[in-house]
């Protein structure tokens, strides 16, 4: 049993420990190691597994299978940025591997151009312009919401507040249609797969975040299916005979199921595409010189 | 090696490099930001911008000489921050008071600007407002969030 005097300085120790430690840090402290809590320490969404499929789909009175919900990207029906577990990935590179695309060489040269500032300010990302179709499923962290009825689909787009109307009676495209960001986008069923032919694509958009542009020619062909209750599928083909050297497909790319809603999201505040209009003109002014 | 056979090699290295690029790269950061520069602030909340693509805040600080330093940090986007249990009122209800702000701060120059981690507020709780700039990817794969 320790004595009295040894719990005294062991007593005091503790006190000035916890004194030293509530000492608040200097107004600014540069350091090497980040302080606070880790990521894995920090709160996040609480889901980072992948839901179980739930049942089977369900399907509209006239037999095509419902894909209306709210869908997040992944597998986990939610988005944990902190933490950012595996399962929220739409599909695993190691298991199916997603080839690249196949550039013509003057698109490579002219992607291969483009500076860290042109790169930026040419995603919507930095520009609050929408990514259009096929970005808006290809790269898009925020949530969706499908609402299918017979003969057509409304997808809801969390981000920049964006929608499209898509008929799927297997109509045919507009004879003239204007360049929008969604596209012409008119859809079919193949069993239960919804299939979805999107042209006049407007040219600002990009298929990726760093640099695929496309042509007016680029064509696209969207597949939806809702394999269980929990899952969407997605996979797309894009043809751009002017950029692309051949078609180029994406792997199947999972999206799943959540009960919540859609937030707003307006860019009312965009800071960052005013600091890279500062870079670029930088840029330009030494490239002049 | 011949000529063509050196140019369509580099294309293949060239559209390799283009795409093992993570996707996740945050947009904004590695332009304006410096994932190796972070720093501790603490000073008073002034203001609350709750706005897309990305909230702001900011800090009067005191500096050494007893100057005031106005800082602007910049958050995630207010989707991610609410869905992370940061909620706008956490930022209003604590104007006028001390907070400790953990953020990486800006490049080209440009002074009293960050892109913040976390908030810790005076009852002790701390904010998430950003990913873990400092240790991209330790987390598991790091995601474009905007």
């Amino acid at each position: 049993m320790k004595s009295g005097g040894t719990y005294l300085r062991i007593t005091l120790a503790a006190a000035i420990l916890a004194w030293m430690l509530s000492i608040p840090a200097s107004a600014q402290d540069q350091g090497g190691k980040a302080a606070g809590q880790t990521a894995s320490e920090r709160k996040g969404t609480p889901n980072s597994q992948p839901l179980p499929p739930g049942g089977p789909p369900p399907r509209l009175p006239d037999g095509h299978i419902d894909l209306s919900g709210v869908w997040y990207p992944g597998t986990t029906g939610t988005f944990d940025f902190i933490n950012s577990p595996p399962a929220q990935r739409q599909f695993d590179p190691k298991a199916t591997p997603e080839a690249p695309p196949s550039f013509q060489p003057w698109a490579l040269a002219k992607i291969k151009a483009m500076s860290q500032t042109d790169l930026e300010l040419g995603k919507a990302s930095v520009n609050c312009t929408p990514r259009g179709v096929p970005g808006i499923l290809l790269n898009n962290p925020y949530p969706i919401q499908l609402v299918e009825t017979p003969g057509q689909i409304v997808q809801l787009v969390e981000l920049l507040n964006n929608f499209r109307v898509v008929p799927t009676d297997g109509r045919a495209h507009d004879p003239d249609p204007d360049s929008t960001f969604n596209g012409d986008g008119v859809g079919h069923w193949e069993g239960d797969t919804l299939v979805i032919d999107v042209i006049a694509i407007d040219e600002r958009t990009w298929n990726n975040m760093t640099g695929w542009f496309h042509s007016d020619q680029e064509h696209v062909i969207e597949r939806l299916s809702r394999p269980s209750m929990n899952y969407l599928v997605y996979q797309v083909t894009i043809e751009d005979p002017k950029v692309l050297t051949k078609p180029w497909t994406s792997v199947q790319r999972k999206w799943s199921l959540n009960h919540g809603k859609l937030d707003e999201y307006y860019c009312t505040h965009n800071e960052e595409v005013q600091q890279y209009q500062l870079l670029k003109k930088e840029e330009d002014g030494k490239k002049s010189q | 090696m011949t000529t063509r056979n050196v140019s369509w090699g580099a294309t293949v290295i060239f559209t390799f490099l283009l795409f093992a690029t993570p996707l996740s790269a945050h947009h904004a950061f590695t332009a304006e930001y410096d994932g190796t520069n972070c720093a501790t602030v603490t000073g008073t909340l002034t203001k609350i911008e709750w706005e897309n693509p990305h909230a702001y805040f900011h800090v009067d600080a005191k500096e050494t000489g007893g100057s005031v330093a106005s800082w602007a940090f910049e958050t995630v986007s207010i989707g991610w921050l609410k869905r992370v249990g940061t909620a706008r009122h956490d930022f209003e209800d604590n104007i006028g008071k001390n907070v400790t702000v953990r953020a990486c701060m800006a490049k080209n120059g440009v002074k009293n600007r960050g892109a913040a981690e976390t908030v810790k507020l005076e009852d002790g709780r701390t904010l998430t407002v950003g990913t873990d700039y400092e240790h991209p990817g330790k987390a598991g794969e790091e995601r474009n969030i905007n």
